[in-house]
């Protein structure tokens, strides 16, 4: 294994790292967000370090049970526990997003927590995401943008110039870029890096601070050129869902003759924004223009059909024999989701697998037996075709 | 798909045979009152063999708690509903476009238009008209299909009733972002699987002058896409006529919520859950406005009197949070306890009122009326929306208990559930927390929700 995956996999694995706590004590104050549509940019820009929350680590939902229930989402449980106690002490702020039911309440049971004196961080944001596409919802958007540019401004006690903006564009430019070309070898006949190393890559580069992000990177887009991180026999696997954070849970699907060469997930392929040519002049309009029409989600009421071409051009880019989507319990947005997609996938010949699991809750067992079962499918319906198990690149 | 397909609006067409049959009954409302204690609560309240197909509808509309008046109301309302129904199940006269409207939504706007209206979820109250299991098995049809379970009932009856044939097909479908992700989620299965033109209007989050902005901007547009689809123009005329008869509406009944503080309370929240199906189904109707004054005037005039809805009026619960719609327990919980609903979640108005001078003043003021309407008012934003509400209506009506309905589909009041829970517990009411869902009696049974208020009442000495 290359050295700086081993080093990437390691920050992927706990909630802090050396990289972070290095800017902690420069004292670089550290801004946790949830959700793709928040730009890490403008915390970049307010001097914040942006931190993607997770659960990483958790053992329970004790504390988080107090102000969630059995019904909500094992990220949100998981990740609110690990905020009552107090693991999440080095955060001088939070951006939450209207994402969902379970998530938006984040922001209302936090406000609530720290009123009872309960850990919280010292400024507490909600940002506010439209759920349509179109030039209304942008200028919209873009308010809620220059609102909470507002809220950090106060918060930080300093302007965030356009300049320093173009500056965090450009940095977070790049980290796509070096991201790209991961994606890129992924698809590449022989995969040179596994869908669980992907994961832990996009859970490192979200903890850390983006100067240190792009050096990760480049070092491990080196290392990891030429690597053979599977077989030509494997069957290749996109793996569509949302919020998923444990690379183990991919490395038990990985653990049969596949790999995961393409996805669409929170941690994936929806951080990837849509190309900008220049540098922007109005960066303000350029980073809402960027992050509303990057690659949606299902809380987003009129994209699916966008989300679906999506989802099945990166299938057929990737040459991927098949699709696994993924759902949390209790995801009403995944759940209606894979039940559109199934039906695409079906429409398309394409073998499609639904499974539904609590983040962190085990029942490995069970996984392990489904993904088995249908990676044999999808082989033996290889077989039938005439490529005697093998890909035909 | 299930034998229920057979038939073409199978259920609707149930629900129609009864509501004709009530119709010329309710011509005497006197002749009904006497009839339903005829009828007697003891063989209907309980289900059986022989009721279990009308038994809900008796239920609906009050058991034997409305006075003949309030019966006068309740006959107008089931005209509405059947004109309704009618529209699609057999209709006359040149085809119209069907336009589809989420439930949360409100739609004098669609009214202006030359169209026909159909409101999916509203297959989950009146598909109980066909009989006990009859939303049961538009919900089954619907997880067959592979909807997720979790999903609101609502919701997989919304689908469930299209996948059965249970709903027309529509020619555009219009939407919103409120109240929850099951409807985030449901539309855009609705629209893939009929393949409609579909408008969604983006709720926004907090309740301001830019919120309210924003959302009267999408109307503009709301009124674009009506247009182009139906290949009609925007009669503003006539929409101010529907906002007037939207305010005179609203008006009623919102005094009919403001005079539920008074003790005995002269009306109860069942007259206005009434006017929640009559508004989901014929919003802005002149027969809506009927039924609200003939409700207000009958409540009016028990509140000058100083008299109660009830003879007896007991217990006062606020109710929050949907209704058990699948078992309306109000006239139970009248007739066994004298517990009268004074406040709730779902029937309570607290509305603007439209000014008509101008177009632009008409769409803001729609713009505020619609994310004011029940649930989107509570649950569009902050947990806040929730517990100020809450608060207000305990420090207010003067209750004696409160009864809070975890909905299995509610996910974001679930989430809010601590935040709600200590709003109760700072007044020191007893509260009972039912677990249990909207529509789908398979969650937990009538006769298991019934103990629960039952051993609730009693035990906190309120019975």
């Amino acid at each position: 294994m290359s050295k700086t995956l081993k080093q990437i996999q390691e920050i992927a694995g706990a909630i802090k790292n050396p990289f972070l706590e290095k800017a902690i004590a420069q004292n670089k104050p550290v801004v946790g967000y949830f959700c793709s549509y928040v730009p890490e940019e403008i915390l970049h820009a307010a001097g914040f370090v942006p931190y993607r929350m997770r659960a990483v680590g958790s053992t329970g939902t004790a504390r988080g049970d107090t102000y969630f229930t059995a019904v909500n989402c094992s990220f949100v449980r998981r990740c609110f526990d690990q905020v009552l106690n107090g693991e999440y002490d080095f955060l001088a702020g939070a951006v939450v997003l209207n994402g969902c039911d379970h998530s938006r309440r984040i922001y209302d049971n936090w406000r609530d927590a720290k009123k009872s004196g309960l850990p919280a961080p010292e400024h507490l944001f909600m940002l506010v995401a439209p759920h349509v596409l179109r030039d209304s919802a942008l200028a919209r958007y873009e308010k809620e943008l220059e609102k909470i540019i507002q809220g950090l401004e106060n918060a930080c006690g300093t302007k965030i110039s356009p300049k320093a903006l173009k500056d965090s564009f450009a940095l977070y430019q790049k980290r796509q870029e070096l991201v790209e070309k991961l994606y890129a070898l992924r698809r590449q006949d022989i995969p040179a890096i596994t869908g669980a190393e992907m994961l832990s890559v996009l859970m490192a580069i979200t903890a850390v601070p983006v100067e240190d992000a792009i050096s990760l990177l480049t070092k491990l887009v080196a290392e990891v050129e030429g690597r053979r991180a599977a077989s030509a026999d494997d069957i290749r696997l996109m793996l569509v869902g949302g919020c998923m954070e444990e690379p183990e849970h991919i490395a038990l699907i990985e653990e049969n003759p596949a790999v995961v060469v393409a996805d669409s997930l929170c941690y994936g392929a929806r951080m990837l924004r849509p190309p900008q040519e220049n540098e922007p002049d109005e960066p303000v309009a350029a980073l809402a223009r960027r992050y509303l029409y990057h690659p949606s989600c299902p809380r987003m009421i009129n994209d699916f059909e966008r989300r679906k071409d999506a989802i099945f051009n990166a299938f057929r880019e990737s040459g991927a024999d098949a699709i696994i989507a993924e759902k949390l319990m209790f995801c009403d947005l995944w759940g209606g989701e894979i039940f559109l997609l199934r039906k695409e996938a079906k429409e398309r010949g394409i073998p499609f697998l639904g499974l539904e699991r609590e983040m962190y809750g085990g029942g490995e067992g069970q996984i392990r037996t489904r993904v088995q079962a249908f990676i044999e499918q999808v082989q033996n319906a290889r077989a039938r075709n005439g490529q005697g198990g093998k890909k035909v690149v | 798909m299930s034998e229920a397909a057979i038939e073409e609006y199978g259920m609707s067409k149930k629900a129609l045979r009864l509501l004709k049959a009530a119709r010329p009954l309710y011509k005497y409302p006197n002749a009904v009152y006497w009839l339903r204690k005829l009828l007697g609560d003891p063989l209907l309240l309980k289900e059986t063999n022989w009721n279990k197909d009308y038994r809900f509808a008796y239920l609906l509309t009050g058991g034997t708690s409305l006075s003949p008046e309030d019966n006068r109301a309740v006959g107008i309302l089931l005209e509405d509903l059947y004109q309704y129904l009618e529209a699609y199940v057999n209709p006359s006269g040149p085809k119209k476009p069907m336009i589809w409207s989420e439930w949360n939504l409100s739609n004098e706007i669609l009214r202006v238009f030359d169209v026909n209206a159909y409101i999916p979820e509203t297959l989950a109250v009146l598909g109980h008209l066909g009989g006990t299991d009859a939303a049961v098995k538009i919900i089954e049809e619907a997880e067959n299909a592979g909807l997720p379970p979790e999903y609101c009932s609502a919701a997989k009856c919304a689908v469930g009733g299209y996948l059965l044939n249970e709903s027309p097909k529509p020619d555009a479908i219009i939407t919103s972002s409120h109240p929850c992700d099951s409807v985030v989620s449901s539309y855009q299965a609705l629209e893939k699987l009929t393949g409609a033109p579909m408008f969604v209007m983006d709720t926004p989050y907090w309740k301001d002058e830019d919120s309210y902005l924003y959302y009267a901007d999408q109307l503009y547009e709301l009124i674009g896409f009506l247009e182009k689809v139906t290949g009609q123009k925007m009669d503003w005329e006539k929409l101010k006529q529907v906002c007037r008869t939207v305010n005179a509406t609203n008006a009623h009944l919102q005094e009919i919520s403001e005079m539920c503080r008074a003790v005995p309370a002269p009306a109860s929240s069942l007259h206005l859950l009434f006017h929640w199906l009559g508004r989901m189904a014929c919003f802005g109707s002149p027969a809506g406005e009927q039924y609200a004054k003939i409700m207000h005037a009958n409540a009016k005039k028990r509140f000058e009197q100083g008299k109660g809805y009830l003879k007896e009026e007991k217990v006062r619960v606020i109710w929050y949070d949907v209704p058990v719609v699948f078992e309306i327990l109000h006239p139970w919980m009248e007739k066994e306890f004298g517990a009268v609903v004074v406040a709730d979640f779902i029937g309570r108005i607290e509305q603007f009122q439209i000014d008509t001078s101008t177009t632009e003043s008409m769409i803001r003021d729609l713009a505020k009326t619609h994310m004011s309407v029940t649930m989107a008012r509570q649950t569009h934003g902050p947990a806040e929306f929730y517990t100020q509400e809450l608060k207000r209506l305990i420090e207010e009506y003067s209750p004696d208990c409160f009864i809070f309905v975890r909905h299995q589909g509610c996910k974001g009041g679930w989430a809010a559930m601590k935040l709600i829970r200590e709003q109760c517990q700072k007044t020191g009411l007893p509260a009972l927390f039912l677990n249990t869902d909207i529509f789908d009696r398979r969650v937990v049974s009538s006769h298991r929700i019934r103990e629960q208020v039952t051993n609730f009442f009693r035990s906190n000495n309120l019975a």
